[in-house]
């Protein structure tokens, strides 16, 4: 009940139209959020910075609030007050430096350019895609482990435009599938029941 | 871009099952079933899909092109019957996340009739969150309307977690019990006929998108949800309905599009001073109403008014513009400078300006002399404010380029004129007319030094 007093009390002192909302940025997604928190986060300095640990115990200082927008995982732990901002780093055993870099770098990107006009915004994402197939899957498994939903949408895209319309042969090339596994026989039949998706 | 792997793993097979499922539910269902083919690894990921989106393809068959035409399209239909069963009856998941289906009717309507209320029956579920059925108008022509039953309809219209409806095309729904959408986000309904909305309205606490397209409303009063952010209305040109009432009360509301060619019996308009986008087409010989409409809309941000709206503003002597003190982007679809100037004078922030005179408004030829004069004292935003015009339809008459003439020169800040002469490219001696105009127009006096004069001919630039 207390709890209810004190948060209409700070919502009262937000501005109309942003307690109206009381929502944020997570992961990509609106969240709606306790106005609290809003109001720690207005007061609170837009430049604090986190440390990140890279598995190659590398360490990447970045902006709080940007990794905070984009990273489920990274605001959920700042959120429930498990990391420290004096002594603590989020270790991120499964990401190497070069893809944390790269995830650091899209991050920081829409953070400060979320304003700008969608053309814009798709072109530079375009050129940020353009890496070689294995920093592709890296950077796929480090927005799937830091659950960055924009930036998975983005590169589930691209995986997609890779396969959609094409048929199996080529697919199998692209993507490097050597042995398919199945016998002879198998693929065979395969063949023969389904001609035109070869 | 092909993007061949330098290296020699397969990194794409090695990704954890739930990754590749999500690639997989991003694309059409037939093709994510055909990767089975791919290899081992992939032969039974696909069962997993807790996302469909079956679409029937007519150009996809190669069919015998011998066989009648009729007959070569219900077989295409049933072709992609036997597929959309085989798909849903070897799913692991019990429960469908997102459903979409597109087809045409192509024939058998008992068969086609049973397969939708069948396949959405097998959609309906605890975890369904977005549901697309699109019926779309056959090759054939033949006259078929899906009726879904009423478990179809109760399944649909009570299913506590969805989140997305689009019902799209020749559905008719004409009666439904109850209406509990809690968690509806978005709806589009753009189907023949749907008689209760005010029941489904009422039943959607929550709805924050609501598109609307229909030919017939049955209904007398619309009473729109205000929960709305976004709103896009669309009634048919060739609608027989009869009036309707109309009442919008939408504090959130952002995004209106109205396009209502029915006359309106009633119309009720609060709260819309969030509403930052509007694209407006009425019918309406009530001047009272547009009157209403546009004075609730006065902190907009971007205003289109299109033809018919403007040709009944333009039916009254003198009508009155309430001003529109936030207003940055105007598009007009006539060209008429005595109205234009009106109104420029109602918006003092003005920074784009958009004319678009493709024809359909009839204006008095006034010959060979300009019956337009200047006015006298220059629109705040023209002075200050204003920085693009665009002219499409541009021909050439003398009131047109009396028009240009006195915007250059009292466009003290414009940084850009662009003019589009593609309703030229049917005139004969084109490409002298558009040599003069271009002539005419930089001759020009400007007021600002920045200004710029851009002629779009897509005839020499294709681009456009």
């Amino acid at each position: 009940m207390e709890l209810l007093c004190i948060r209409q009390w700070i919502s009262g002192l937000l501005p109309t139209w942003l307690s109206a909302w009381c929502i944020k940025p997570v992961g990509g997604a609106l969240v709606r959020q306790e106005p609290e928190y809003i109001l720690l986060a207005l007061m609170g300095s837009p430049l604090k910075k986190i440390m990140l640990c890279s598995s190659e115990k590398e360490i990447f200082s970045v902006e709080e609030q940007v990794m905070v927008q984009h990273s489920v995982i990274i605001n959920n732990m700042i959120e429930d007050g498990s990391y420290n901002h004096e002594e603590s780093k989020i270790p991120l055993d499964c990401v190497d430096s070069k893809t944390l870099k790269k995830v650091i770098d899209y991050c920081t990107h829409h953070t400060h350019h979320h304003n700008d006009n969608q053309e814009d915004l798709e072109a530079w994402d375009a050129q940020f895609l353009n890496v070689d197939s294995n920093g592709l899957y890296d950077l796929l498994m480090a927005a799937n482990y830091l659950e960055i939903r924009n930036l998975l949408d983005l590169i589930y895209g691209t995986i997609k435009n890779m396969i959609k319309g094409k048929k199996i042969d080529e697919i199998r090339r692209i993507f490097n599938i050597k042995d398919h596994g199945f016998t002879p026989e198998e693929e065979e039949q395969n063949r023969k029941e389904y001609p035109h998706f070869y | 871009m092909e993007r061949i792997q330098k290296g020699k793993m397969d990194r794409i097979s090695a990704l954890p099952d739930s990754l590749i499922g999500h690639i997989l539910s991003f694309l059409p269902t037939k093709t994510a079933v055909s990767t089975s083919l791919l290899s081992r690894r992939w032969r039974y990921l696909w069962q997993h899909l807790q996302d469909f989106n079956f679409q029937l393809d007519q150009e996809d068959e190669d069919e015998d092109v011998d066989e009648d035409e009729d007959e070569q399209y219900d077989l295409s239909f049933m072709h992609f019957s036997a597929f959309v069963n085989g798909v849903l009856a070897q799913r692991r998941n019990r429960d469908i996340r997102k459903f979409r289906l597109s087809s045409s009717y192509t024939g058998e309507a008992t068969f086609h009739e049973r397969s939708f209320n069948y396949w959405s029956l097998a959609a309906i579920g605890p975890q369904l969150q977005d549901l697309n059925l699109s019926l779309y108008e056959p090759y054939s022509k033949d006259h078929f309307l899906w009726f879904p039953s009423s478990s179809v309809l109760r399944g649909i219209f009570s299913c506590t977690s969805l989140i997305s409806l689009t019902l799209d095309g020749l559905i008719c729904v004409n009666k439904i019990s109850s209406v509990h959408l809690p968690a509806l986000r978005t709806m589009r309904l753009s189907i023949y006929r749907v008689v209760p909305l005010d029941k489904i309205f009422s039943g959607c606490p929550i709805l924050e998108d609501l598109y609307l397209q229909y030919k017939e409303i049955n209904a007398p009063k619309i009473i729109f949800p205000n929960s709305l952010k976004r709103l896009e209305v669309h009634n048919c040109k060739s609608s027989t309905s009869r009036e309707v009432e109309v009442e919008i009360d939408a504090p959130a509301l952002e995004y209106l599009t109205f396009f209502l060619y029915i006359g309106l019996s009633q119309l009720t308009v609060n709260n819309l001073h969030n509403v930052k986008v509007a694209d407006l087409d009425l019918r309406e010989d009530d001047l009272d109403y547009i009157h209403m409409l546009l004075n609730a809309l006065n902190r907009i941000k971007k205003l289109h008014l299109r033809s018919s709206i403007i040709e009944c503003i333009l039916g009254a002597p003198a009508f009155d513009f309430p001003e529109f003190s936030c207003l940055l982007h105007l598009e007009l679809e006539c060209f008429n400078p005595t109205l234009i100037i009106n109104l420029l004078y109602k918006c003092p922030m003005l920074q784009v300006f958009k004319i678009c005179n493709d024809g359909q408004i009839w204006i008095e030829p006034t010959g060979n002399s300009s019956s337009w004069t200047p006015p006298t004292c220059v629109p705040d935003c023209l002075a200050s404010q204003l920085t693009k015009i665009e002219f499409k339809g541009y021909k050439g008459s003398k009131d047109e380029l009396g028009f240009i003439a006195y915007i250059l020169k009292s466009g003290i800040v414009l940084q850009t004129v662009t003019v589009n002469l593609d309703s030229l490219k049917n005139e004969k001696d084109k490409s002298k007319k558009k040599y003069n105009i271009t002539k005419e127009l930089c001759a020009i006096p400007r007021g600002s030094n920045m200004c710029r004069i851009e002629i779009k001919d897509s005839d020499i630039f294709p681009s456009g």
